[in-house]
C-alpha cells in the first residue's frame, strides 16, 4: 500500500476571520443603501420644487405627489378600461411566451449549429441578415401579418431575442477547452455522453449570457410593439395616455415599465445562480 | 507495447502565404509495458505532438503507431491523459470528477463507490469530496485529475508536464507520490517534461528530442535503481548522469532558439 505520508496534503485553511475592526463611517455609507437612496430623494425633491415653482404648465410636468395619487387610481380603477396590473400581467405574459419560445428553438438550433458544419452553414447567413435589422422594423410585417393580437406580438419577441439566443449558445459550444473533451474521450465517452455530460455543462454559462442580454431585448421589441400596435400592455397604456396627454399616467407606465425589465433580469439572474455556480471557473 | 515506426507530422499551413509545419521527423520507438519513459526536448519540438498522436487525438502524417500490434484508431480508455492543467469539470464535485470514468459505464453507484473512496484516500483528497474543484490547490487538482486518469486502470498514461504549473515543493511531493502510485499499478508512462533531473528521477529512460522537426537525440536508459528517493538527486552520479543527457539536450534548445 502506499504510504500514507505520501503526499503532504496541504488542507485548505480556513482563513482566521479577520477581527472585527471598528468600521470605518465611509465604508459603512459605502456598503449600505445610502447613496443611491440619497440621489432619489434629491432627485425627487428637485422635481418637487420645479413643479411648485410653476415653471411648466402641470399638464406639462405634474407635481410627484399627483404622480403618486394617478399611480393610485391606476391600481384601483384603472385607465381605458384597465388596471395597472391588468396591463403588467399582459405584457408579462407576452415576455414569458415570446422570451421562453426563442430559448427552446434557439438553444438547441445553437447546438445544433456548432456540432455540425452543415446546419450551421444553412442557418448562419439567414441569422447574419436577421441580427442587424432593429427588430422594430419587423413590427408593420408582423401586425400585417398576424394582426394586432397576441401572435404578432409574440412574433416580434422571438424573432428580436432569437439570434442573440443562437449565437451564445453557438460560442458556448465553440469555446469549449479542447482538453475537456479530450479527457471524456479518453475515459470511453461515447459521442452522446460527450454531448450530455461535457458540452451541454459547458455551454451552459454563456447561453445563460445570452438569456441575460435577450431579456432586456425583449423587453425593449414588446413596449415597442405596444406602443405601436395593442390594445393592452404597458406600451400601450403610455401610448394612450400620450394621446390624451395625461403625462402622470406617462410617468407611471415609464417607472412600471422600467421596474418590470429590471425584475426580469434579476429572476433570469436568480435561475443562473441555481443552474451555473461554477460561472467563471 | 508501444511501438513507433518512423513517424512524420506535418500540420497544414494555418494560413494562406505561411508554410507548412513539420512537428515530427522519422521519429520511431519501442516502450515495453510497465515502462516509465521520459521525454525532454526543446519547446515547440513536437513533444506534445507526439502524445497527441499516441492519445488518438491526432493521426500521422507518416509511419504508424502500433499498440501491442494494432494501429491506433483514435481516443480509448486503454490510454488516459493527464495535462499540464488539471482540466477538471467544474460542475462536478471532486468525487464525481474521479468517478467520471466510472460513471460513463452506467454503472450503479454501489459498485464504484469504495474504489472512488480508496482513491480519495491514495490521494490525500479524503474531506475534499464534495468540494468544488476550483476550490482546491493546485496540486490537489492535479492529483485529482491524475486518480481520474488511473481509476478506470488504463494500460498507459500519457502525461504531459502535468507538474509544469506547480510551484517547486508541490512538485516534489507530486513526483514522490507519482512513483509511489506507479510502483503500485504499473502502468506504462509516457512522461513529457521541460525538467531533466525530473525526467532522470523518475524515467526508466529518458528520450531527448531535437529541435524542429523533432527526432530522438538520444535514447538514455536511466541506471538509477528503484524505488529511488529524491535524495538520489544530490548523488555525484546523479549530476554526472544529469550532465550527460543535458549536454545533449543545450545544444538542441540553442538551435531551437535560434530558429525562432
Ligand atoms: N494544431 C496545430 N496546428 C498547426 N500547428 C501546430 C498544431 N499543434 C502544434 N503545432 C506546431 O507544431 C510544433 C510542435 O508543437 P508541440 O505542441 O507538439 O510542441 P511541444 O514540444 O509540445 O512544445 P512545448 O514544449 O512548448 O509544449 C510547433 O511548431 C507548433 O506550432
Ligand atoms: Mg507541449
Amino acid at each position: 500500500m502506499i504510504q500514507s505520508d505520501g503526499p503532504s496534503a496541504q488542507p485548505l485553511v480556513a482563513p482566521a476571520p479577520t477581527p472585527a475592526r471598528p468600521a470605518k463611517w465611509t465604508s459603512w455609507i459605502l456598503a449600505g443603501p445610502a447613496i443611491p437612496v440619497l440621489v432619489l430623494v434629491m432627485l425627487v425633491a428637485l422635481w418637487q420644487l420645479i413643479s411648485s415653482l410653476h415653471l411648466f404648465p402641470p399638464l406639462i410636468l405634474p407635481a410627484p405627489l399627483t404622480v403618486l395619487r394617478e399611480a393610485g387610481a391606476l391600481l384601483q380603477t384603472g385607465y381605458g378600461g384597465k388596471t395597472l396590473f391588468q396591463d403588467v400581467w399582459i405584457s408579462a405574459a407576452r415576455i414569458a411566451m415570446g422570451f421562453v419560445g426563442a430559448v427552446l428553438i434557439g438553444v438547441p438550433l445553437g447546438l445544433l449549429m456548432a456540432s455540425s458544419q452543415a446546419v450551421f452553414k444553412a442557418i448562419d447567413p439567414i441569422l447574419q441578415f436577421i441580427r442587424p435589422v432593429p427588430p422594430l422594423a419587423y413590427i408593420p410585417l408582423m401586425v400585417v401579418w398576424f394582426g394586432i393580437g397576441e401572435v404578432s406580438k409574440v412574433m416580434v419577441i422571438l424573432l428580436g431575442t432569437i439570434p442573440i439566443i443562437i449565437i451564445n449558445a453557438v460560442s458556448g459550444v465553440r469555446n469549449i477547452p479542447r482538453q475537456r473533451l479530450q479527457v471524456a474521450q479518453c475515459l470511453g465517452a461515447t459521442p452522446y455522453q460527450v454531448f450530455r455530460y461535457v458540452i451541454l455543462p459547458s455551454a451552459l454559462p454563456e447561453i445563460f449570457t445570452g438569456m441575460r442580454v435577450g431579456i432586456g431585448v425583449a423587453w425593449t421589441c414588446l413596449v415597442a410593439a405596444e406602443i405601436i400596435a395593442a390594445t393592452a400592455g404597458l406600451g400601450w397604456l403610455v401610448q394612450e395616455a400620450g394621446q390624451a396627454l395625461q403625462v402622470g399616467i406617462i410617468f407611471v407606465g415609464i417607472v412600471a415599465i422600467g421596474i418590470l425589465g429590471y425584475l426580469m433580469e434579476l429572476i433570469i439572474r436568480a435561475i443562473e445562480r441555481l443552474a451555473v455556480p461554477w460561472k467563471g471557473h | 507495447m508501444i511501438v513507433v515506426e518512423n513517424l512524420y507530422k506535418t500540420y497544414p499551413p494555418q494560413k494562406r502565404g505561411m508554410v507548412a509545419t513539420t512537428a515530427l521527423q522519422q521519429v520511431s520507438m519501442t516502450i515495453r509495458d510497465g515502462e516509465f519513459v521520459c521525454i525532454v526536448g526543446p519547446s515547440g519540438c513536437g513533444k506534445t505532438t507526439l502524445l497527441h498522436m499516441v492519445a488518438g487525438f491526432e493521426s500521422p502524417s507518416g509511419g504508424r503507431i502500433l499498440l501491442d500490434g494494432q494501429e491506433i484508431q483514435g481516443p480509448g480508455a486503454d490510454r488516459a491523459v493527464v495535462f499540464q492543467q488539471a482540466a477538471l469539470y467544474p460542475w462536478l464535485s471532486v468525487y464525481d470528477n474521479i468517478a467520471f470514468g466510472l460513471k460513463l459505464k452506467n454503472l450503479p453507484r454501489s459498485q464504484y463507490d469504495a474504489k472512488v473512496r480508496q482513491f480519495l484516500k491514495i490521494m490525500g483528497l479524503e474531506g475534499f469530496e464534495r468540494h468544488a474543484p476550483y476550490h482546491l490547490s493546485g496540486g490537489m487538482q492535479q492529483r485529482a485529475a491524475i486518480a481520474r486518469a488511473l481509476i478506470t486502470q488504463p494500460k498507459i498514461l500519457l502525461m504531459d508536464e502535468p507538474f509544469g504549473a506547480l510551484d517547486a515543493q508541490t512538485r516534489n511531493d507530486m513526483q514522490r507520490f507519482l512513483l509511489e502510485l506507479w510502483q503500485e499499478l504499473r502502468p506504462t508512462v509516457l512522461f513529457i517534461t521541460h525538467d531533466v533531473e525530473e525526467a532522470v528521477l523518475l524515467g526508466d529512460r529518458v528520450i531527448v528530442m531535437t529541435a524542429r522537426p523533432g527526432r530522438i537525440a538520444r535514447d538514455f536508459e536511466v541506471p538509477f535503481p528503484r524505488p529511488r528517493a529524491w535524495e538520489l538527486s544530490l548523488t555525484p552520479e546523479f549530476v554526472a548522469f544529469k550532465r550527460e543527457v543535458l549536454s545533449v539536450l543545450r545544444p538542441e534548445v540553442e538551435s531551437a532558439q535560434r530558429l525562432a
